[in-house]
């Protein structure tokens, strides 16, 4: 669905992005980590065309992205939706416009626009707060109104950049109950810039480790997390030890998707030593 | 920029811009309006309608209400029928406008008001506004005459009259004035005064040789050409008039005995205390006896008076009716009549005017009351007062005085360093004073001075004063509603622009140098429309800096519009993520943000999205979860 091929970006001296290579197949769900500066959400602003690469090429669905113009560009942007870090709501449209602004702007009726608005909000379980502004919101609200802002385009792939960053640990969950049952649907492919290790291992198809603009381990969640010497797998690990160690236990005995060819039987035993062995 | 410009932008800029032009031309040309209405009421509430009056009048403020009685008593009864309102009081003098019945509205009549005027108390001068008219100003004393010879032949003109170095040409319409203003300076313009400053003083037969040749050059160099000497202190005001006026009045100061005149004051100031201060009541009592004598002896007249006619008409009746006893009486009587009246007397009649007397008697009585009423002691301290006023100069001083200024006037006629031309008919002034510089030599300065200036008179100057303030809050306003343009709209715009150079992946310097090249074509022709709009004119004609001064304010706003306007980069990316146009952007999210300027409005019925909304309380998408 999606290809990435020797993706490079310079701000001034710094490499932001240095020959990345990424694939990613419909419905799939990627989960991007690494350290902060390394380059990750500059990739999604990429593939979103938000920022101009300077050098490789980005393809989606068997067009190359970055000739794009115009009205085409716009409706490559609108099959690639874009979740912002810090919500990026239209401060004086309610919330039912916000979502509604896409399809809405796209040439749909007002009727037809609005109605993929209140399904989104639904999906979101926002449906009692459409005629609320953002300012009236909590964090947690916000974040879901961009997510159904987002979803009410249907886009074949959702870009997300750290959509829990901003948010009090207590509206963090319900914004990634949102974003695993998305996960969980296979409808839409995602690519998730996280923090949140339990999640990515949790819910992404696949994970990929990025550190100074570069992807330096890609591949199963945990093979990726536990097994990758990489020196930000490392990092990563002891993280997860300190802050999750109960959780380890949890998601190995955790039963996986059914009846995907990717689902993990949820009482097999590692095959790996114990999570506490690498401390 | 690139994406921006051909989403269709253009034509948002393009209402814009039209907006822009009608909303401060309309401002602009309201203002200038309203400010020109005002202060020509003003005018016309100070010195009255056009033509209504002639002249104003000015008194020293401390002569109070006095003045302006005597000025009122003597304006009634030289010009009946005046008119006059009062003006505001300006730097200690009392204003009064005043215009002449037309009887008197001609050139004796405004050129006598000084002398007519100048004996008033507190009376400070007179200013001219008569209308219409066009006014010679700073007229050379030795021309003066002339040209208010030369005004008054000119067609168009009423009369014309002159008031120190000013000549007046009143004209029959106002419609004259232009035509009349041209031949006047053909007329000042056909006279060139020429001042030589000679680097000594020359003996006057010196003088007289220098004009001579000077004159015989300039002739020389023109068939036309004519000139006349001036005299040296002719109309001017030099040192030598002013030592022999100071000299006639010192000299008047001998013919006075100043100290007998000291003497007397202080004697008098003494009668008078010691008549205050005696209260001279023996005197009063003594006259008031008198009087009372003489009236009991008026009183006695009159009875005696009664009685002689009693017995003059007995004596009437009875030589009428012949009786002979009574007419002895009777002549008895007429003999005694007759003794009393020193002299053939056949009808006594009364001997003396008791009316007379009486009214005599009163007069007395008044004048003492008077007498009684005066603070003497006041004109006693007021005699001294004078007396000690009097300049303590002895005769011989004055004397020394005078052969002092004698020696320096007998100096200052020795020789002057000053000669002056009157040149008449050259093509080329420039051509007579190198003439005149020629015959002076390479050491001497020669001046060229007008003959005068004619200007229109006073009301039509401060119109023209008028038409440049218009113009002055027209391009104030102008300004003003452009400023506000480029803030609320330019300036968001221009930023909007800069996020998407961002997301195009263009320079910033590429884009910032388009952006205030942009901007300043903007402010340009937004200035020059507005401004040409209020005016009514062409701007451009002589006002190139209408257009540059917009042209740097849109640069400036364009290049600033991060500081001034900043467009939120969250907003335009979240709307360009979801494959909105930059139109709808700016339609839907940039312009509803910001300041409700012309695009706010412009937009308003257009826009799909936020209408109940409207602009609402921006909430950061960062503010505490």
């Amino acid at each position: 669905m999606l290809h990435v091929r020797r993706l490079t970006k310079r701000y001034g001296q710094r490499i932001a992005l240095d020959g990345i290579d990424l694939d990613l197949a419909p419905g799939e769900t990627l989960a991007l980590l690494g350290p902060s500066g390394c380059g990750k959400s500059t990739l999604l602003r990429c593939i979103q065309r938000l920022v101009r690469p300077d050098a490789g090429d980005i393809v989606f669905m068997g067009q190359s992205v970055l000739d794009l113009e115009g009205e085409a560009l716009r409706a490559y942007r609108r099959k690639v939706g874009f979740v912002f870090q810090h919500f990026n709501l239209i401060p004086h449209l309610t919330a039912r416009e916000n979502v509604a602004l896409g399809p809405l702007m796209a040439g749909l009726s007002r009727e037809e626009a609005f109605s993929r608005a209140r399904d989104a909000l639904e999906r979101v379980g926002l449906v009692h707060q459409a005629a609320a502004h953002p300012a009236a919101m909590s964090g947690g609200e916000r974040q879901r109104v961009a997510i159904a802002r987002t979803l009410a385009q249907r886009p074949s792939l959702i870009l997300w950049d750290e959509p829990t960053s901003a948010l009090d640990p207590m509206l963090v969950d319900e914004v990634l109950a949102i974003m695993a049952g998305l996960a969980a649907s296979d409808e839409t492919a995602m690519i998730v810039v996280t923090h949140e290790i339990p999640f990515a291992l949790e819910v992404a198809d696949r994970m990929a480790l990025m550190d100074q603009g570069k992807i330096v381990a890609e591949g199963e969640p945990r093979e990726v997390l536990f097994r990758s010497e990489a020196p930000v797998a490392r990092r990563l690990r002891k993280v997860y030890e300190m802050r999750y160690a109960g959780l380890y236990q949890q998601v190995l005995s955790r039963r996986g998707r059914n009846g995907s060819p990717r689902s993990r039987s949820v009482h097999r035993p590692p095959e790996r030593p114990s999570a506490l062995a690498w401390i | 920029m690139r994406t921006l410009l051909g989403s269709g932008l253009w034509r948002d800029l393009l209402a814009l811009f039209i907006s822009a032009v009608l909303l401060g031309g309309m401002l602009a040309g309201g203002a200038s309006r309203l400010v020109e209405a005002y202060f020509s009421r003003a005018v016309t509430g100070l010195v009255g309608a056009p033509g209504e009056y002639d002249a104003i009048v000015h008194l020293k403020q401390e002569a109070g209400e006095a003045a302006l009685r005597a000025l009122d008593e003597r304006l009634a009864s030289l010009y009946p029928g005046y008119t006059w309102k009062e003006a505001p009081t300006l730097a200690g003098r009392l204003n009064v406008v005043i215009g002449l019945p037309e009887a008197h509205r001609n050139q004796s009549g405004l050129e006598s008001l000084p002398q007519t005027l100048g004996d008033l108390p507190g009376f400070d001068g007179i200013t001219y506004i008569v209308e219409p008219a066009v006014v010679i100003k700073d007229v050379h004393p030795a021309l003066r005459d002339e040209l208010a010879a030369g005004a008054r032949a000119a067609s168009g003109v009423a009369f014309a009259f002159s008031s120190g170095s000013t000549v007046w040409a009143v004209l029959r319409s106002p419609g004259e004035a232009a035509a009349v203003q041209e031949a006047l300076e053909a007329l000042v313009e056909e006279q060139v005064i020429a001042e030589v400053q000679l680097p000594v003083a020359v003996s006057e037969g010196a003088r007289e040789a220098l004009l001579a040749e000077m004159i015989s050059l300039l002739e020389a160099s023109g068939p036309g050409v004519r000139a006349v000497p001036l005299a040296a202190g002719e109309g001017s005001e030099g040192p030598q008039a002013a030592l022999e006026r100071a000299r006639g009045i010192i000299a008047g100061l001998s013919s006075m005995d100043l100290p007998a005149l000291r003497e007397d004051l202080l004697r008098l100031a003494d009668q008078i205390e010691a008549a205050a201060a005696g209260g001279d009541a023996a005197g009063e009592e003594g006259l008031a006896y008198v009087l009372d004598v003489f009236r009991r002896a008026v009183d006695e007249v009159e009875a005696l008076e009664a009685r002689v006619a009693q017995v003059a008409e007995a004596l009437r009746g009875a030589a009428a009716q012949g009786d002979a006893g009574d007419i002895l009486v009777a002549l008895l009587l007429q003999q005694l009549v007759q003794r009393l009246g020193g002299g053939e007397a056949a009808l006594p009649g009364p001997a003396v005017d008791s009316e007379a007397l009486r009214a005599g008697i009163q007069a007395v009585e008044e004048a003492l009351e008077r007498w009684r009423e005066l603070d003497l002691e006041a004109a006693a301290h007021s005699l001294r007062q004078l007396s000690a006023a009097v300049p303590g100069i002895e005769p011989g001083q004055v004397q020394e005085i005078l052969d002092a200024l004698d020696a320096l006037l007998a100096q200052s006629q020795e020789g002057t360093a000053r000669v002056s031309l009157l040149i008449r008919g050259a093509p080329d002034p420039r051509q007579a004073l190198a003439a005149v510089q020629e015959a002076a030599g390479p050491s001497a300065r020669v001046f060229a001075r007008s003959a005068g200036v004619v200007q229109p008179d006073a009301r039509t100057a401060v119109l023209q004063l008028l038409a440049g303030l218009r113009q002055v809050v027209t391009i104030l306003v102008s300004l003003l509603v452009l400023a506000l343009v480029l803030l609320f709209d330019v300036a968001p715009l221009a930023s909007f622009a800069r996020r998407l150079a961002e997301i195009d992946g263009e320079s910033p310097a590429l884009a910032a140098a388009a952006l205030s090249l942009a901007g300043g074509l903007f402010g340009a022709a937004a200035y020059w429309g507005a401004v040409w709009l209020a005016s009514g004119a062409d701007p451009l004609s002589g006002s190139w800096m209408v257009p540059l001064g917009g042209g740097l304010c849109g640069a400036l706003f364009a290049l600033a519009s991060e500081r001034c306007a900043p467009v939120e980069r969250e907003v335009v990316h979240a709307a360009v993520s979801l494959g909105v146009a930059e139109r709808d952007i700016l339609r839907e999210v940039v312009v509803p943000q910001g300041r409700p300027g012309l695009l706010y409005w412009l937009n308003r019925p257009g826009r799909r999205l936020g209408r109940r909304g409207g602009v609402t309380a921006v909430a950061s998408p960062a503010a505490p979860v």
